[in-house]
C-alpha cells in the first residue's frame, strides 16, 4: 500500500478544534431550548441529544474520510498496456564528503564506482544520463548510449568535483528526472548511489514526483548502519562548524521508503557480495524490459473515500430536514 | 481538454432531484431550527430578516456545491494534454564542427563562418527531434563537446558557447571525426552519421583523415562532409575575448575538396560545398532527406487529475456551511 500524499494527515489536528466548536454549540443550543422551556428529559431534549449526536457522527465521519481520500491511497495492482522496452537510466551520484568514508572495505565512493560498472554490463542495450550531487546536483552527462565517457568520468570522479555544501536528495531526484525524456517508449528509471545523508530538501517528495512520472527509483544504500569517521585527501577527520568530529552513518529506513514508494528497489552495497545481485534488482523489475504487452500500476483508491464522504454529506443534508415523530 | 476517468459516476447526478424532493418539496419534511431561538424570539435580533435569508440561502448552496463537486471529483476529473511518443529509437549522429581561426572569415554574409553553420546546424537539430545527436569541435586539437544526446536543449546551449579559437592555424579534421567515431562505436542506433563541417584542409593531428574515415566504414557510420567558404581575399574579423577588442583584416582562403569528397565516399556519405548561407542552407535540407527514415509515433493522452483540489474545495465549503449553521446562524437542531 502507499500514501501518496501523506501531508494531509496533518488535516487531522483539525479534528479537535471541530470537536470544540461543536461543544460550544452544543452548549448554545441547550441554553436556547431551556429558554423555550424544554427542560432535560422531555422528548423534545431526547430528540435532540440523538439527534446532536449523530449529527456529530457525521461531521467527524465527513472530516476523517475526506482527509482518507486526500492522503490518496493506492493499493492492489491493475493491468496496463505497456509498449515500453529497453531502458534509460539517470544514474544519481552522491559525491558529498560522507562518501569518503571508508566503512565498507574501501570509501563508499569505490564501492558505487564498481556497481555502476556491473550495471553497464548487465544492461547493454540502457543509455545513461549522469548527475552528481551534494547541496545542488549538477547533470555531468546528458542521457547517451556512449559508454566511454561514462567511463572516464566514472574513474574520476570525487567530492572535489562540486563546491556547493551539504546533501541534498530531493534536488538530486528532480534533476536526475528531467534528463529522463518522456516522449520515448522506454521504461525510465533513476538509480541513486547514496549513504542517504540528507540535509536539506525533503527526499520523499521528490521520490513521490518520479512515481507521479512513472518512474522507478532504484536506492543502492552504502555504509554501515554503525557510521564512520571522514578522512580527507590531507588526512584530517571532517568535522563539523562546532569542531566535533562527523560521523556519517547510513539512513537505510530513508532509502528503503524511498525505493518503496516508486515500486523500485533497495540494494545495500555495504557488503561486498550484494554487488552481484545488482543486476538481478533492475531485471527482476524490467522482467518485461525486452517484450511489450502488458504491465502494471497500482490502483488509485480516493474513490472509495470520496464515496463515502459524499454517502455521508447526503446523510448529513437529509438529517436537517427530517422530522422525528 | 477535460475528460473524465469514470464517467458513469456522473449518472449520480440523475439522484439529485430526489434528494431536492426530499430535502425541500417533500409534505411533512421539517423537524430542523435552523435560526437560532435568539433570532426568532425576538429577544436580540443581529440580522435583518434579507441579510438572515442571505445567509440561509447561502449555507444552503454551501452544501449543494461540495455535493456537486464530489460527484465531479468521483468521476476522475483531468485534463489531458496530447503527447507524440516515438515508439522506436531514432539514428546516432555526431556534428564535427571546425573552429579554426578561418571559420571567422566572413564570406557568407554578416556574419562569420561559423556563426551561420552553428545556425543552420541547429535548424538541423530541430528537425531531427527523435535523433541522439552530439557535438566534436576541432582546430588544433579535437574536442567532445557533447556525446550523442536527445537532450536537444543542452546541444544547444553548448553549440552556444562554441567559440573561434584565435591561436594557431592548425585544421585537425581527421583527430576531430575520429573521436567522432569512438563516441559512436558504443551506439547499438541501426543507423549512425557523421555531419563534417569544416572551411580547411587537414594539416595537424596524428590521425589521418583517411584512416578516420575507413574507422567510420568500418563501424557502419556515413560521413557526410560539408566544405565551407568562397576562395580569394575574403575579410576576417575576430573578437579577442582576452582583450575584448575587434581585430580585423583579409585572409587568402583556399578551398580544395578532394579529401573532404573521399572521405565521404569511403562510407557511402556524400560531400556538399557551400559557398554561401543559401546553399548552406540547401545542403542540411539535402541531408536531413538523405537522412530520412520511416518515424512510428503514438500520441499519448497525458491526464493531469484534479480531484484532490475539487475535494479540498468541497471540505472547505461544507464547513464553511457547518460554521455558518452552527455559530453565526445558532442552529439547533
Amino acid at each position: 500500500m502507499k500514501i501518496m500524499q501523506p501531508e494531509y494527515f496533518s488535516l487531522l489536528f483539525l479534528l479537535p478544534l471541530l470537536w470544540i466548536i461543536s461543544f460550544i454549540a452544543h452548549r448554545r443550543s441547550l441554553f436556547f431550548l431551556k429558554n423555550l422551556g424544554y427542560v432535560r428529559g422531555n422528548l423534545i431534549d431526547s430528540q435532540y441529544r440523538i439527534r446532536g449526536f449523530i449529527r456529530f457522527l457525521l461531521l467527524n465521519g465527513i472530516f476523517v474520510f475526506s482527509v482518507l481520500g486526500l492522503v490518496d491511497f493506492h493499493w492492489g495492482l491493475q493491468p496496463e498496456h505497456s509498449d515500453r522496452k529497453n531502458l534509460d537510466i539517470a544514474l544519481v551520484f552522491d559525491v558529498s564528503n560522507s562518501m569518503l568514508a571508508q566503512d565498507v572495505g574501501g570509501s563508499r565512493l569505490d564501492r558505487c564506482r564498481d556497481a555502476v560498472y556491473l550495471l553497464m554490463e548487465n544492461l547493454p542495450r540502457s543509455r545513461y544520463s549522469f548527475t552528481l550531487f551534494k547541496g545542488e546536483p549538477v547533470l555531468f552527462i546528458p542521457l547517451t548510449e556512449d559508454r566511454i565517457i561514462l567511463e572516464n568520468l566514472l574513474a574520476g570522479i570525487s567530492p572535489s568535483y562540486l563546491s556547493s555544501p551539504g546533501s541534498n536528495l530531493e534536488k538530486a531526484l528532480i534533476a536526475a528526472k528531467d534528463t529522463l525524456p518522456a516522449n520515448q517508449e522506454r521504461h525510465r528509471a533513476v538509480l541513486l548511489f547514496t549513504d542517504g545523508d540528507n540535509l536539506e530538501g525533503n527526499a520523499i517528495d521528490g521520490a513521490r514526483r518520479l512515481y507521479n512520472d512513472k518512474i522507478r527509483l532504484f536506492v543502492f544504500g552504502i555504509g554501515t548502519e554503525e557510521g564512520s569517521q571522514i578522512r580527507l585527501s590531507d588526512g584530517s577527520l571532517l568535522s563539523d562548524r562546532s569542531g566535533n568530529i562527523v560521523t556519517s552513518r547510513q539512513n537505510k529506513a530513508l532509502l528503503q521508503e524511498m525505493a518503496q514508494i516508486t515500486d523500485g528497489g533497495y540494494l545495500d552495497l555495504t557488503e561486498v557480495h550484494q554487488l552481484g545481485e545488482i543486476g538481478d534488482v533492475l531485471s527482476q523489475a524490467y522482467g518485461e524490459m525486452e517484450t511489450r504487452g502488458i504491465g502494471s500500476s497500482a490502483i488509485p483508491r480516493y474513490r472509495l473515500f470520496y464515496g463515502m464522504v459524499l454517502l455521508l454529506l447526503v446523510m448529513y443534508a437529509i438529517q436537517g430536514k427530517l422530522r422525528w415523530n | 481538454m477535460l475528460t473524465f476517468e469514470e464517467p458513469a459516476y456522473l449518472s449520480l447526478f440523475a439522484l439529485l432531484p430526489l434528494l431536492i424532493y426530499f430535502l425541500y418539496l417533500r409534505k411533512h419534511r421539517g423537524g430542523g431550527i435552523p435560526y437560532s431561538y435568539r433570532v426568532w424570539n425576538g429577544r436580540s435580533v443581529l440580522y435583518t430578516p434579507l441579510s438572515l435569508k442571505i445567509l440561509y440561502i447561502s449555507s444552503e448552496v454551501f452544501l449543494w456545491i461540495p455535493i456537486i463537486g464530489l460527484i465531479f471529483a468521483l468521476a476522475g476529473p483531468s485534463l489531458a494534454v496530447n503527447r507524440k511518443v516515438y515508439l522506436e529509437r531514432g539514428m546516432d549522429i555526431m556534428i564535427v564542427l571546425d573552429q579554426s581561426p578561418s571559420m571567422a572569415a566572413r564570406d557568407f554574409g554578416a556574419e562569420d563562418r561559423l556563426t551561420t553553420a552553428r545556425e543552420m546546424v541547429k535548424d538541423f537539430i530541430g528537425s531531427r527531434e527523435n535523433d541522439s545527436i552530439g557535438l566534436v569541435t576541432f582546430s588544433e586539437e579535437a574536442r567532445l563537446r557533447l556525446p550523442p544526446t536527445v537532450d536537444h536543449e543542452l546541444l544547444f546551449r553548448t553549440l552556444d558557447e562554441v567559440s573561434l579559437i584565435n591561436r594557431g592555424d592548425g585544421t585537425a579534421i581527421g583527430m576531430g571525426v575520429a573521436l567522432a567515431v569512438l563516441h559512436l562505436s558504443s551506439s547499438t542506433a541501426s543507423e549512425k552519421a557523421i555531419l563534417l563541417i569544416t572551411d580547411g584542409e587537414n594539416n595537424v593531428g596524428e590521425i589521418q583523415p583517411s584512416t578516420a574515415a575507413s574507422m567510420a566504414a568500418q563501424t557502419g557510420i556515413r560521413i557526410y562532409s560539408i566544405g565551407l567558404g568562397t576562395t580569394g581575399d575574403v575579410p576576417i574579423e575576430f573578437h579577442d575575448e582576452g582583450t575584448g577588442k575587434i581585430l580585423s583584416g583579409t585572409m587568402k582562403s583556399v578551398f580544395d575538396g578532394t579529401l573532404l569528397e573521399e572521405m565521404a565516399d569511403i562510407t557511402g556519405g556524400g560531400y556538399f560545398y557551400a559557398r554561401s548561407s543559401g546553399s548552406l542552407e540547401t545542403i542540411f535540407q539535402a541531408i536531413n532527406t538523405l537522412e530520412s527514415y520511416e518515424v512510428r509515433t503514438k500520441i499519448f493522452v497525458e491526464k493531469n487529475y484534479f480531484h484532490g483540489i475539487l475535494m479540498m474545495g468541497a471540505m472547505a465549503l461544507f464547513f464553511l456551511h457547518w460554521l455558518l449553521r452552527r455559530l453565526f446562524m445558532g442552529e439547533i437542531l
